[in-house]
C-alpha cells in the first residue's frame, strides 16, 4: 500500500485516497473527433515515472498531483493538483 | 502404538505426552510436538492424498510449507478446514484429518482412471481435448472434477478471526539463524523490529545457539510473532501475515497482521528441489532434506531402506547420519557422470553402490515405493528394493517474498538458480534466501544487513536513502556443481509440478506449440500456479523450458511472483467485518417510525430503507394498497437519502449550466428544473433537480445512490478544470431530512398540519420552491413529483424529521394518508413512465436515446458530454430508445430483462428495463430500450423470457395520466 504525503494533511495511507488516473490529459477546446477520442480514451500508461491525480477523499478532499514510478511504486513528489490541473480519465 | 518407525530417543518431541488423532477414521498416536506428517510417517503411512488432475496416489514430500501433496481436510470439534498442509499441522487432542480428492476411498480412487489416459489431460487440455462438439458439453463435468478440497462454510467460519495493523522500522520474515541474527542486529542499531516466524520455535535448518536466543528474548525492541506465516508483500513494504493464536472452544483463533515496514529483511531460507525421473511422484519419494529433518526433529525414520537420487554433493553428507539411525542406504543415483571426490569417498566409506549418469531411472510401486529400476551408463539394468527414495535437486533461494517486494533476481551458476540482487526499496535478503549456506557466513552477513536495515530507517518518515543492495561484504555463495535436473526416461511419467500434475512431456509440448516465453509457458502448463506457488516446481520447470527451447536457465527471467505466498483462509481475510459488521449501517431519521409501521427493510444504496409496510398478507398486496393510497388519497414517503448539494457563489449558475444538459440560464428564482448530467463521453450519469434559491444560490438534488459520486464529480471539475470559477459546493444530504407527501389529498393534509405557505396551485405551482414552515418546523418545500401526483418534497433539519413525520401522519389520518415504500414508489414511477437511472439506463445510454435531442438543440452553451454526442455511434438510427411496453393480453405479466423480438426466431432488438403490474391501470406495464424505438410506436413484438414469449405492443412510455393533469393540479 502506498503512502502519500498530502501537502495539507501529512503522510497518509493509500486507503484514504481515490485514484484519478494519469495527469496531463487536456480537454480539447474544439470538437475534432480524433482529439476528442484521444482525450476520452487514450492514455500513455508508461513503465516509467509519471504524474497522476489522487483525490484525498477521506482527508482534505483536494485533488493532488503525485509523481510515481509505475515500476517501483516509489513516490517522488506530491503537490496540489489545482489550479490548472489537467483532466483525468474516468 | 503403531510407530514402528519411531526412534527410541531423540527429536524435539515431548515423549511424555501422547496424543491420539484420526486419519480417514483410523486412530493414530503421536507425541506433542509432532506434526500430522511426522505422526503418519512414524506409523508407516505412505499414501495420504490424490493428485489434482490425474488422481495419482501421493505421499508426503517435504517437511515444511512447500508441501505440494499432503493437503488434508482437518476437523476439530465443529471446526473444519480443507487443504491444510500435514507438514505444518501440529497434533492436538480431538484432531481428525481426512484425505481429499479421492472417491470412493483413498486406496481405490475411481479418479485414477484419469491416469490411464494422461494425454487427454495434457497441458492446455481445455482448449484441445474437449472441442467436439463443444466445450460446454464437458464443462459441467470438468468443473465438478476440478479443484481440491471442499469448503464447509459454516464450519470454516466457526473460527475466530481478528485483524491488526502493526508498524516497525525493520520487519524480518523468517526466524531461522539469518532472520534472528538480522533482527538482533537491527534492534542493536536502535530500530523497532518485528520478527515473523512460521512455527512455534525460532530456528530453521540450523539452530540459533544460546547467545542469540537469549538476546532476542531480552531485547524489548524485537516483537516476535511465532506461528505466523507471511501471505504476501503488498505495494510498498506492507507484509500481510496470518498468525495462529491457538484454539478456542469453536475453532482456531487467527489474526491477520498488516505489518508496515520501513526496511524489510527476507530470511525465508532455501527450498530443496525435487528431480525429474520416472514415477518420481510415488508415495515414498521424498526430499532428502526432509528425511533428515524427520530424523532430527521428530525421531522418525522415513523409511527402512533408501535410495538417494541426487545431482550434487550436499546430500551425501547426511548419509552417515541416516545409516546410524537405521535407514539403510541401498544405493546412490547421481545424474552427473562425475560426482565430486568427497561424494565418491563417502559412498565408498559407507560401502554403497554409486550409479552415475544412468540411462534410465524408474520408481516401482503404486501406492508405496517398492524399489527402483536402474539402467546404468553401460546399459546394464538392475532392480534395487527400497521403501524410500530420497531426492535432492539442489537448494534454491526462496525468493518469492523478496521478488514480491520488487527485488530483482539474477542467475547464479553455482546454485543453478536465481538469487536476489537488489531492490529499489529497503528490502534485503539474508541466509538461504540470499543463496548462502555456511552458518558462520550467514550469521556475519545477516548481522551486517540488520545494521544496515536499521540505519536505512533513521531518516525522516518517507525519506529515502540509497537503494538497498545486498551489501558488498556478501560472502561467497557455495558452488554445488549442480548436475542435470532430469534423468533420461519417459517424459510423461516424470513430474515437474506435483500439485498441478505437470510433467516433462507437458513442458515439451508447450515449447513445441510455441510457448517459449516464461509467462506464456507458465500459463499454458499451469506450472507453479497451484496453491504451493511453484515452491518445489518452478526451477525444474524453467530448466525444462530452457532445455527444450534451446535456451539456458540463465537467459530466463523467473515469472512474476504474486501473493498469496501461502494460502490464506477467507475468514481471516474478512476478519470480523462480516454480516452486520460488513459496513456501518445507515438508518433513516424516521427509522423507528418505519419499524413501528412494520416496514420490511432492505439495503438500498447503503441505507436501510422500507421496501413496503406489512399491512396485508402478501408483499404484492401491500404494494398495491400503497400505490392505491397515493393515487386516491395521499402517501407519505421518507426520501431523506436523496442527495442534496448546495452550490453557491458568483459563478454558481455558469458552473451548473456547464455541468447539466439543461439550459439553466433561464431558471428563475424559486423555480425547480428536472436535470440530466452526462459524463464527458456523452453517457447519462445522473438525474436530479436544480432549484434556484437566489441569484447566486442553488440547491441540487441527485439520485440517492449517486450523492457522493456527483459531489466528487462537481469538486473535480471545479478544482481541476475550471479553477477560476468562483463556486462553493456543500454536501447537505444528511443535514436535511426529507419527507414527500404525494397524492390528491396532499394539499389538504398540509393545510391541516399547519403552514404559512400559500399552497394554492396558482401561488405554488408544480416545479417551484417555497421557504416556509410546516407544523411550525422551518422547511424548504419543493413541488416536484416522482409519482405523477401532486407532491410536496419537504426538507427540514434532520433532527426534526420525525416531528414532521408525526405531524403529517396525524394531519392525514382522516384522509387515510398512509406510508409507502420503495416498491410502491417504483410501481408509481413506472406507471408514469419516469426513468430510474441505473435501471432504465446503463453505461451506453445517451440523452439522445432518451429523446432529449430537441432540448439539447435549444441549449446555446456547451456542457459536459455535449461534444461527444456528435460522434457517429450516437447518431445511428438503430440506437436503443426508451419506450413503453404493454402486453397484448391485459392479464399477461411482464418481467424486466425480457428480450424484445420481431418473431420467435428473431434476434433480440431490445429488452425490458423496468416492469410492474400496475394496480391503477389493472395490467402490466414496462419501460424498455428498443432499437429505433421512437419510430416504432404501436408495433407488435414478442417479449421473450426464459423460453416463454408474450405478445406485446410498443407505446409511449407515459402510461398513466399522459397529459399530466393530476401533476399540476
Amino acid at each position: 500500500m502506498l503512502r502519500i504525503n498530502c501537502p495539507y494533511c501529512g503522510t497518509r495511507d493509500e486507503v484514504e485516497f481515490r485514484f484519478g488516473g494519469e495527469a496531463g490529459v487536456t480537454r480539447p477546446a474544439g470538437s475534432e473527433p480524433s482529439a476528442w477520442v484521444r482525450y476520452l480514451y487514450w492514455r500513455r500508461s508508461p513503465a516509467d515515472e509519471r504524474d497522476e491525480l489522487w483525490l484525498h477523499v477521506s482527508g482534505c478532499c483536494r485533488w493532488l498531483r503525485v509523481r510515481r514510478d509505475t515500476r517501483t511504486n516509489v513516490i517522488l513528489g506530491v503537490r496540489d493538483g489545482a489550479p490548472g490541473a489537467e483532466r483525468r480519465d474516468e | 502404538m503403531n510407530d514402528a518407525r519411531r526412534l527410541p530417543a531423540g527429536g524435539r518431541i515431548d515423549r511424555g505426552r501422547r496424543i491420539s488423532i484420526q486419519f480417514d477414521g483410523k486412530p493414530f498416536e503421536g507425541f506433542a510436538g509432532d506434526t500430522v506428517a511426522s505422526a503418519l510417517l512414524a506409523a508407516g503411512v505412505r499414501l495420504v492424498g490424490r493428485s489434482f488432475r490425474l488422481h495419482r496416489p501421493r505421499g508426503i514430500l517435504s517437511a515444511g510449507l512447500e508441501e505440494p501433496n499432503a493437503l488434508l481436510h482437518v476437523r476439530i470439534g465443529r471446526y473444519e478446514e480443507p487443504n491444510v498442509r500435514a507438514t505444518l499441522m501440529p497434533l492436538r487432542p480431538g484432531l481428525e484429518v481426512f484425505s481429499q480428492n479421492a472417491w470412493p476411498s483413498l486406496r481405490w480412487d475411481a479418479g485414477e482412471l484419469f491416469d490411464l489416459a494422461p494425454k487427454l489431460w495434457s497441458a492446455g487440455f481445455y482448449h484441445k481435448t474437449f472441442i467436439w462438439p463443444g466445450w460446454h458439453v464437458y464443462e459441467p463435468l470438468i468443473r465438478r472434477a476440478a479443484g481440491i478440497g471442499r469448503v464447509r462454510l459454516a464450519e470454516a467460519l466457526a473460527g475466530t478471526f481478528s485483524q491488526r495493523d502493526i508498524e516497525a522500522d525493520v520487519v524480518v520474515c523468517g526466524g531461522g539463524l539469518a532472520g534472528a541474527a538480522a533482527a538482533a542486529a537491527a534492534a542493536r542499531g536502535g530500530a523497532s523490529v518485528v520478527l515473523v516466524h512460521a512455527s512455534q520455535e525460532l530456528g530453521g535448518r540450523a539452530g540459533l545457539g544460546r547467545e542469540l536466543t537469549e538476546e532476542l528474548e531480552r531485547e524489548s525492541a524485537v516483537q516476535t510473532f511465532q506461528n505466523t506465516v507471511a501471505v504476501g508483500v503488498f505495494g510498498e513494504k506492507v507484509v500481510l501475515a496470518s498468525q495462529h493464536l491457538g484454539w478456542g472452544p469453536q475453532g482456531p483463533r487467527r489474526c491477520l497482521l498488516r505489518i508496515r515496514a520501513r526496511s524489510l529483511v527476507m530470511a525465508t531460507g532455501a527450498l530443496e528441489q525435487p528431480l525429474a525421473f520416472e514415477n518420481n511422484d510415488r508415495p515414498g519419494v521424498m526430499l532428502a532434506g526432509a528425511v533428515t529433518r524427520y530424523l532430527d526433529h521428530y525421531g522418525v525414520r522415513a523409511g527402512r531402506a533408501a535410495v538417494l537420487v541426487t545431482n550434487h554433493d550436499e546430500p551425501y553428507g547426511a548419509l552417515e547420519r541416516w545409516s546410524a539411525a537405521g535407514i539403510a542406504v541401498a544405493a546412490i543415483v547421481d545424474s552427473r557422470a562425475m560426482p565430486g571426490p568427497g561424494a565418491q569417498a563417502m559412498a565408498a566409506m559407507l560401502g554403497v553402490q554409486l550409479i552415475a549418469a544412468p540411462r534410465r531411472l524408474v520408481v516401482q510401486g503404486r501406492a508405496a515405493v517398492r524399489g527402483v529400476r536402474i539402467q546404468d551408463a553401460s546399459g546394464k539394468s538392475r532392480a534395487i528394493a527400497c521403501d524410500l527414495v530420497a531426492m535432492s535437486g539442489g537448494w534454491v533461494p526462496n525468493v518469492n517474498l523478496y521478488s514480491q517486494a520488487l527485488g530483482t533476481l539474477s542467475y547464479e551458476r553455482g546454485l543453478h538458480a536465481h538469487v536476489p540482487v537488489a531492490s529499489v526499496h529497503q528490502v534485503y535478503a539474508v541466509g538461504g534466501a540470499a543463496g548462502l549456506w555456511d552458518a558462520d557466513a550467514i550469521q556475519m552477513h545477516a548481522t551486517q544487513v540488520g545494521q544496515e536495515a536499521a540505519a536505512a530507517t533513521t531518516g525522516e518518515d518517507g525519506a529515502r536513502t540509497a537503494p538497498a543492495r545486498v551489501p558488498p561484504s556478501l560472502p561467497d555463495r557455495p558452488t554445488l556443481s549442480i548436475g542435470p535436473t532430469r534423468f533420461p526416461g519417459r517424459a510423461h511419467r516424470q513430474w515437474l509440478d506435483f500439485q498441478h500434475d505437470v510433467t516433462v512431456a507437458d513442458a515439451s509440448a508447450a515449447v513445441q506449440q510455441g510457448y517459449t516465453r516464461v509467462e506464456h509457458f507458465k500459463r499454458y502448463t499451469t506450472t507453479g500456479m497451484a496453491v504451493d506457488q511453484g515452491k518445489t516446481s518452478l526451477r525444474n520447470s524453467l530448466d525444462q523450458l530452457a532445455q527444450y527451447s534451446g535456451q539456458s536457465l540463465r537467459d530466463l527471467k523467473p515469472p512474476t511472483y504474486r501473493p498469496p505466498y501461502t494460502p490464506l483462509a477467507l475468514g481471516a481475510a474478512a476478519g470480523p467485518n462480516v454480516g452486520r459488521w460488513y459496513r456501518p449501517e445507515r438508518c433513516l431519521p424516521c427509522h423507528e417510525d418505519h419499524v413501528a409501521l412494520q416496514a420490511h427493510f432492505d439495503d438500498v444504496g447503503g441505507w436501510r430503507r422500507p421496501l413496503h409496510y406489512a399491512t396485508a398478507a402478501t408483499a404484492n398486496a401491500c404494494i398495491d394498497a400503497e400505490v392505491h393510497g397515493v393515487r386516491t388519497a395521499a402517501g407519505l414517503f421518507e426520501s431523506s437519502p436523496l442527495g442534496k448539494l448546495e452550490v453557491t457563489g458568483p459563478d454558481a449558475l455558469e458552473f451548473l449550466d456547464r455541468l447539466y444538459v439543461n439550459n439553466l440560464k433561464s431558471l428563475g428564482a424559486g423555480r425547480v428544473r428536472y436535470v440530466l448530467m452526462l459524463r464527458d463521453n456523452g453517457v447519462v450519469m445522473d438525474d436530479g433537480t436544480v432549484t434556484r434559491l437566489g441569484s447566486e444560490e442553488f440547491m441540487v438534488t441527485t439520485t440517492s445512490g449517486n450523492a457522493e459520486r456527483v459531489y466528487l464529480w462537481m469538486r473535480e471539475w471545479a478544482e481541476c478544470e475550471w479553477p477560476r470559477l468562483k463556486v462553493l459546493i456543500t454536501r447537505i444530504t444528511t443535514a436535511w431530512g426529507t419527507v414527500t407527501l404525494s397524492g390528491p389529498k396532499a394539499r389538504d393534509t398540509l393545510l391541516r398540519a399547519g403552514t404559512d405557505v400559500d399552497l394554492s396551485p396558482q401561488a405554488f405551482p408544480h416545479m417551484t420552491f417555497r421557504l416556509g414552515s410546516i407544523a411550525r418546523i422551518p422547511a424548504r418545500i419543493y413541488r416536484v413529483s416522482f409519482t405523477g401526483e401532486v407532491s410536496y418534497e419537504i426538507n427540514v433539519p434532520a433532527d426534526r424529521t420525525r416531528e414532521l413525520w408525526h405531524a403529517l401522519q396525524n394531519a392525514g389520518a382522516q384522509d387515510h394518508v398512509r406510508a409507502y415504500g420503495i416498491d410502491a414508489l417504483n410501481a408509481l414511477r413506472t406507471e408514469k413512465g419516469y426513468l430510474h437511472i441505473g435501471a432504465d439506463t446503463d453505461a451506453t445510454t445517451t440523452p439522445l436515446d432518451l429523446g432529449w435531442g430537441p432540448l439539447i438543440e435549444r441549449k446555446p452553451a456547451d456542457f459536459i458530454g455535449r461534444r461527444a454526442l456528435a460522434i457517429a455511434e450516437y447518431q445511428r438510427p438503430e440506437r436503443l430508445h426508451l419506450v413503453g411496453i404493454v402486453a397484448a393480453d391485459p392479464r399477461a405479466p411482464l418481467l424486466a430483462g425480457a428480450h424484445l423480438l420481431q418473431s420467435s426466431a428473431g434476434r433480440s432488438e431490445g429488452y425490458l428495463t423496468s416492469a410492474c403490474f400496475s394496480p391503477t391501470l389493472g395490467y402490466a406495464v414496462a419501460l424498455a430500450r428498443l432499437e429505433r424505438g421512437r419510430k416504432r410506436l404501436s408495433a407488435n413484438l414478442l417479449a421473450y423470457d426464459q423460453g416463454r414469449t408474450t405478445p406485446v405492443r410498443v407505446v409511449s412510455p407515459a402510461f398513466y395520466d399522459p397529459e399530466n393533469l393530476r401533476l399540476s393540479g
